[in-house]
């Protein structure tokens, strides 16, 4: 079987290989993957082949499970949407569909994307490829865990808020494509965080990445905040060539703070970028640190309200209508949500209470503001900015489990400011320390995908 | 502890005491850590999406659905949901 996306869909198109034996092929290896890693939560009994053709003729997609897919079970990773069948498909899987992809399971998460570790799950923890000891980051931990042990031609469509495809896809060795927000339609995405919330990809290459990107991008009416920027091919700046380009290293980014040996990796694709001709310099993003409180004010706020739906009556989890509707939501409610959901629902409640919610949630979008003009003054002096991915290596489930609420958010810190700006980040494996990967991450300008594409295609090259 | 049943109240959670003891502490943690912001001078119009959203209307027209509403359900008489008791 062939393992290059590209080299597969050419032999499909050129007959070489049948689809539906393929498939067949393949959804015996997934459960193989299955037995060892658990990355999903739900796979495909018979996935749908007919009309594989197009840009992605027969190549096996992997949705994350807070991606609606008509006639297969979605959850958000959360047990009070157990049972949920969407009677329709998310914008972006429809455009997979008409081209061809050939949708094979539904991808583990933390429970409606509250994680950094793919830790808080309901249905399973995905366990890192490298070592099944640690984690796969979240909150994508499924479309990261399968991409890196995939033995087939495969790319996940995952979704990140705060830096749930940077995360996962630095600590799985794969390549993360955050696109611009407003640039993938969230119609059908089960939201979290409705103004930080966008629609990406984890592939093994940076040409698979950009492939499924640039066929799930563009204009959706059924999104009104899907922006009106043209769709772009954006493997055509697969190679492209980058010197004379200038980038920016935020100093904040390769503070004490982030493990030495992240910060070595790291060091190795600057200087692969200056071989290729690059003008690497120090800059400095000052708000960086006011970034996690404004992002979990804004994250929590808007992910209470969104909650405020789930009550046990139209899909998912329903019990037996007893008493008052107080007693019966409130009774589906706590059975069906987790820690971290409630956790999240409670501080998002408080944020929002009459008598908070100037100091807290507008405030917050007042730094927001901020955080993006200063990225903004940044990209009228470089191409790009460049720095690690995640402030760590993947680590192990134990140590994970001591961490505290707050000690848990300060892990985004590299992945929460451009995040909340909605510019796009591409994170690329870079290399290894004691075995495990390690990502380097570029930011671009709003709308800049293709420039993040040109740019990780050459830290790829050989 | 006052103002956690309130917020269980209103975010529909019902909480054993041990559990409301816990989150407070774990709450009142985070808070604390959100505290950075007060040392922020931060005049700027609230930012409610990163990028220039324009507003979208469309006619209000009624338009059949394509899929059963109903098919999710567990509950329900003839086109309705069964919902518990309001009044």
């Amino acid at each position: 079987m062939e393992a290059s996306v590209r080299a597969h869909i050419e032999s499909v198109k050129n007959g070489e290989t049948k689809v539906d034996e393929f498939i067949a092929e393949v959804m015996e290896r997934c459960q193989k993957v299955q037995s060892k890693y658990s990355p999903f939560i739900t796979i495909v009994k018979k996935p749908e082949t007919r009309g594989a053709r197009g840009a992605l003729a027969g190549l096996p997609i992997s949705v994350k499970d807070s991606i609606c897919t008509s006639g297969i079970q979605t959850t958000a990773g959360s047990k009070i949407l157990e049972g949920y069948i969407p009677p329709f498909d998310a914008t972006c899987i429809t455009n997979t569909k008409k081209e061809g992809g050939v949708i094979i399971g539904k991808t583990a998460l933390d429970e409606f994307g509250f994680g950094t570790f793919s830790t808080n799950c309901a249905y399973g923890v995905p366990k890192n490829p490298h070592d099944p000891e640690r984690a796969c980051g979240g909150s994508s931990g499924g479309a990261g865990c399968l991409t890196a042990a995939a033995d087939f031609p495969h790319v996940a469509i995952a979704q990140s808020t705060g830096g749930s495809i940077t995360a996962p896809a630095a600590f799985t060795g794969t390549v993360g494509i955050t696109p611009t927000y407003g640039r993938v339609s969230r119609y059908g995405l089960i939201d979290y965080a409705n103004s930080m919330d966008k629609i990406g990809v984890i592939g093994k290459e940076v040409y698979d990445a950009a492939l499924l990107l640039s066929v799930i991008s563009g204009y959706d009416p059924l999104d009104s905040t899907s922006s009106e920027q043209k769709a772009e091919n954006f493997t055509s700046y697969v190679g492209k060539d980058i010197n004379g380009m200038k980038f920016g290293i935020p100093k904040e980014y390769v503070s004490d703070a982030t493990d030495r040996k992240v910060v070595a990796g790291f060091m190795k694709g600057v200087e692969k970028l200056e071989s290729m001709g690059a003008k690497i310099t120090e800059t400095s993003l000052p708000l960086t640190k006011y970034s996690i409180s404004s992002y979990y004010l804004i994250a929590i706020a808007e992910a209470s309200t969104n909650l405020a739906k789930y009550c046990g009556l139209r899909y998912g989890m329903q019990q037996k209508i007893e008493g008052d509707f107080e007693t019966y939501f409130s009774k589906v409610r706590t059975a069906g949500f987790g820690n971290e959901a409630k956790r999240r629902i409670l501080l998002g409640t408080y944020a929002r209470m009459a008598g908070y919610r100037d100091a807290y949630y507008l405030k917050a979008l007042r730094v927001r503001a901020k955080i993006i003009k200063e990225f903004k003054g940044e990209f009228r002096k470089f191409d790009a900015l460049i720095a690690p991915s995640m402030p760590i290596l993947p680590p192990k489930f134990s140590e994970i489990a001591k961490l505290t609420p707050i000690q848990n958010y300060n892990m985004d810190i590299l992945t929460l400011a451009s995040n909340m700006a909605g510019i796009p980040s591409l994170s690329f494996p870079i290399g290894k320390a004691d075995g495990l990967p390690i990502g380097l991450q570029i930011m671009g300008d709003h709308f800049s995908e293709g420039k993040l594409v040109q740019i990780g295609s050459k830290l790829e090259a050989k | 502890m006052a103002t956690m049943e309130h917020i269980c109240l209103l975010a529909k959670l019902n909480l054993s005491d041990a559990e409301k003891e816990s989150y407070a502490r774990e709450l009142s943690d985070v808070l604390e850590a959100f505290k950075v912001l007060d040392s922020i001078d931060a005049k700027d119009e609230p930012a409610f999406h990163p990028i220039e959203i324009k507003d979208r209307l469309r006619e209000d027209e009624v338009k059949a659905t394509k899929w059963d509403p109903l098919g999710n359900a567990k509950a329900t008489d003839k086109k309705y949901f069964n919902g518990p008791r309001i009044i």
